[in-house]
């Protein structure tokens, strides 16, 4: 271990272990996938220590942060993956997974770019996971200004994604939602950020669990996507007909061949009676029906060694602590928390060369647990990349259906080799390019059988890191230094460029750093002089990366207006508005008002704008700007109030009641005459 | 969304001194028809995720009528009444109502 880095030690992270709970808590939803990030961490903060220089609770925090975002990703994607591959044409899941990273960068754009003092209120409500009240103590505020300003907060941030998504509402949902069947979108171009971006993702998925995604009524989880995994070559983009290319002895038979079923065991309770302290208990045997005593079940995650096959200990090793050990009878019992259930765990024998894996879904006694010898399970993983390959590289097994167990074997090698205990696992990879070994679905699931299965060769794709270089040039050709971004925002100011560049020591040239997933990935940026007089627009197609981006710079047109209601010429609460290419395909700009003002920045030219407000429908238009022009007044733009603005003052409408719990069935609003009455609307999914 | 609930729950539980001031009623999404339908979720949302049982009555609506006279499109969503039976707020209700029983 370098000297720089610290010497951590597992009191020392265990004294942490509260506050980075806390902060995957606030990230992840469900309890496994916590308990699952949380191992994770502990295991990079042991194999990758920081700096010493470096705040070990700040630094775990941000690793636990990565981990968790990693591990909602990569949910995502595994089931956007699933569904791409019941298809036939796998070029779907290609625009599928690219749309709905899109849409989580659009998260992310909106939650940064909220004012003061939502922004704050959001960062931290949903990053750092305090309550109104806490965060009320921390900022001075009142908890009710704390809650208003929240809700207005999760209302901006649906209108920024309604008025930036074609469809507004129905697509952007259905693209933050994986269990929700893809629609015929429009493709959505717009890159992926970097280190930045990758940080502040958290803040974009913590994002996704306060906005307020309407469920479609007819959009119903595919029954296909909890088995339909298939396998896709993302360099190809064909899908095999044969997913698992044996490396040394393959045995994939059909399920009458197989000498007893892999699949996961579930475990359920088989006794009546049910004590005070919830325990679970049961007995662990061999594949003969004999007590295995000292036989240890983990919840956690396990790792191999790397390294050349055969060279190693490839048995599995507990990471984490023990849940319970079997007795000299092999028997075990442990008491549960039933909030945390179902538990899965992983069983292993003392000698580590038998195991199961199992689901604990309730307390009392279990099924016996019959231990089978572990399957060597090889493979070789192939990185590409235009750019640098990674120094090291890690294979992700997971029980389908169970993403609370996982086995990783991390090596600096391409080739990797861990045993595991017969069943269905999906793959993943992990790198570290990809920052803290996030894992990367590979579109693989494999059956374990009882004799050495082979991964076969799993190609992964890493996106280019391309160094897009511009001249910003005056209308005499003369070089100007100023600043280049793919969005500005202009929210009653000077604009700030989203991942604005800095301007190098060569007068005039920019040089931007772009992450680029898609060979026929187009940017387009917006570029400003130094003094914001001037501008100008450049669209990069893919062939002109290399090469030198001419921007030409020209006086800028100041554009103002005022948004109104359609029907009564008031200025809605809140208002944004949108610039696009005139083809619509790329977004560049944005300006917000409070009062319903309109004030954008841009060079000469066709644009497209789109704007709404507060209880409004979005309006698109186009303007033309000369290049003699300095200013243009929009005037007042009329936005159509949807149905909720004119309800306001009036008298409550009549309740539609087909049946009702807790109140009668002829239950209406008059009923609760001389108190306020709060209706909420939601929904079970 | 179910996720939306435990601002709910907690915004009521701290207004429990107004309590004899305001209702709640919950209105579900029309994609529910029956009770029957609708206790296995809730009861999986009970016990995993808000760890209590549901505490406001449940109005159902299949036929989307209702919600679709209080402007909602997306959920989850809220409406405020005041006690004279006027609209007070839409969208925001839930912050309307702790901010109007706090003053």
């Amino acid at each position: 271990m370098p000297s720089s880095t610290q010497m951590i030690s597992s009191e020392s992270l265990l004294q942490h272990e509260p506050f980075v709970t806390a902060v995957v808590r606030g990230l992840l939803s469900d309890e496994a996938r916590v308990q699952d990030v949380l191992q994770e961490t502990w295991l990079t903060a042991l194999r990758r220590p920081p700096r010493a220089a470096v705040s070990l609770r700040a630094w775990l925090a941000r690793v636990a942060g990565n981990l968790a975002r990693d591990s909602r990703r990569s949910e995502i994607r595994r089931r956007i993956r699933e569904r791409a591959a019941s298809r036939p044409d796998g070029l779907e899941s290609v625009d599928a997974t690219f749309e709905r990273l899109s849409a989580q960068r659009e998260v992310v754009d909106a939650v940064l770019a909220l004012e003061e003092p939502y922004r704050t209120v959001v960062l931290l409500r949903y990053y750092q996971d305090l309550s109104p009240t806490q965060i009320a103590k921390r900022t001075g505020r009142s908890p009710a200004t704390v809650r208003s300003q929240l809700s207005r907060a999760r209302e901006i941030l649906r209108g920024v994604l309604d008025s930036r998504f074609e469809g507004g509402r129905r697509t952007w949902s259905a693209l933050l939602l994986p269990v929700i069947p893809a629609s015929p979108f429009s493709r959505i171009i717009s890159p992926i950020g970097g280190a930045t971006m990758l940080k502040v993702a958290l803040v974009g998925l913590a994002a996704l669990a306060i906005l307020a995604v309407p469920r479609l009524l007819n959009w119903s989880v595919s029954s296909s996507e909890a088995s339909a995994v298939g396998s896709w070559n993302p360099l190809t983009r064909e899908a095999p007909a044969n997913t698992e290319t044996p490396l040394v002895s393959a045995d994939v038979r059909p399920d009458s061949a197989r000498r007893r079923p892999v699949e996961v065991e579930r475990h359920l309770v088989v006794g009546q009676e049910e004590p005070a302290r919830p325990t679970v208990r049961g007995r662990v045997v061999d594949a003969d029906g004999r007590p295995v005593a000292g036989a240890t079940m983990n919840g956690g995650w396990t790792f191999a060694d790397p390294g050349e096959p055969g060279t190693v200990d490839l048995r599995p090793r507990i990471a984490n602590d023990t849940w319970t050990t079997t007795g000299e009878d092999g028997r075990f019992e442990q008491e549960i928390d039933l909030r945390s259930l179902p538990e899965r765990l992983l069983v292993l024998d003392p000698d580590r060369e038998c195991g199961a894996i199992i689901s604990i879904e309730g307390a009392g006694e279990l099924e016996d647990i019959v231990l089978q010898p572990l399957v060597e399970v090889r493979g070789e993983v192939a990185f590409h990349s235009p750019g640098r390959l990674p120094e090291e590289g890690g294979l992700w097994l997971s029980p389908d259906s169970m993403a609370g167990v996982m086995l990783i074997c991390f090596g600096s090698s391409g080739r990797y080799a861990l045993r595991v205990p017969p069943g269905r696992y999906s793959v993943s990879t992990s790198n570290d390019l990809q920052g803290l070994f996030g894992s990367q679905p590979t579109n693989r699931s494999i059956r374990v059988l009882d004799e050495a299965v082979g991964l076969g060769r799993i190609e992964v794709e890493i996106p280019e890191l391309a160094q897009l270089n511009f001249v910003l040039r005056d209308a005499e050709g003369a070089a100007t230094s100023g600043y280049v971004a793919n969005f500005w925002i202009l929210d009653g100011g000077t604009p700030s460029g989203f991942r604005r560049s800095k301007a190098t020591d060569v007068p005039g040239t920019v040089v931007l750093t772009q992450e680029i997933y898609r060979a026929d990935q187009a940017f387009t940026f917006l570029a400003f002089d130094i003094g914001r007089r001037l501008g100008g627009i450049a669209v990069v197609p893919p062939t002109s990366r290399s090469r030198p981006i001419e921007v030409t710079l020209e006086p800028i047109v100041r554009v103002s207006g005022r948004f109104a209601y359609s029907t009564d010429g008031k200025a809605p609460e809140f208002t944004i508005t949108y610039v696009y290419t005139a083809d619509g395909d790329h977004r560049v700009m944005r300006c917000r008002g409070s009062e319903g003002e309109i004030d954008l920045w841009l060079p000469p030219g066709e644009w497209l704008l789109r704007g709404y407000g507060t209880h409004t429908e979005t309006k698109q238009w186009t303007v033309s700007l000369g290049r003699e022009e300095r200013e243009r007044d929009l005037g007042i733009v009329k936005l159509e109030p949807t149905p909720a603005y004119g309800l306001v003052g009036e008298q409550a409408p009549p309740w539609t009641v087909k049946a009702a719990r807790g109140l009668g069935a002829e239950v209406q609003p008059s009923d609760f005459g001389g108190r306020y009455l709060l209706l909420e609307f939601w929904g079970h999914w | 969304m179910a996720g939306s609930l435990p601002a709910l729950f907690e915004a009521t539980e701290e207004l429990a001194d107004h309590s004899d001031r305001f209702a709640v009623v919950t209105f579900h999404a029309p994609d529910i028809a029956e009770f029957d339908e609708l206790d296995a979720p809730l009861a999986k949302l009970e016990t995993r995720r808000w760890k209590r049982e549901f505490p406001f009555p449940i109005v159902l609506d299949p036929s989307g009528e209702t919600a679709k006279r209080y402007g909602v499109t997306g959920y989850p969503s809220s409406a405020l009444i005041g006690p004279d039976g006027s609209i007070l707020a839409i969208g925001d209700a839930r912050e309307r109502l702790v901010e109007i029983l706090s003053e």
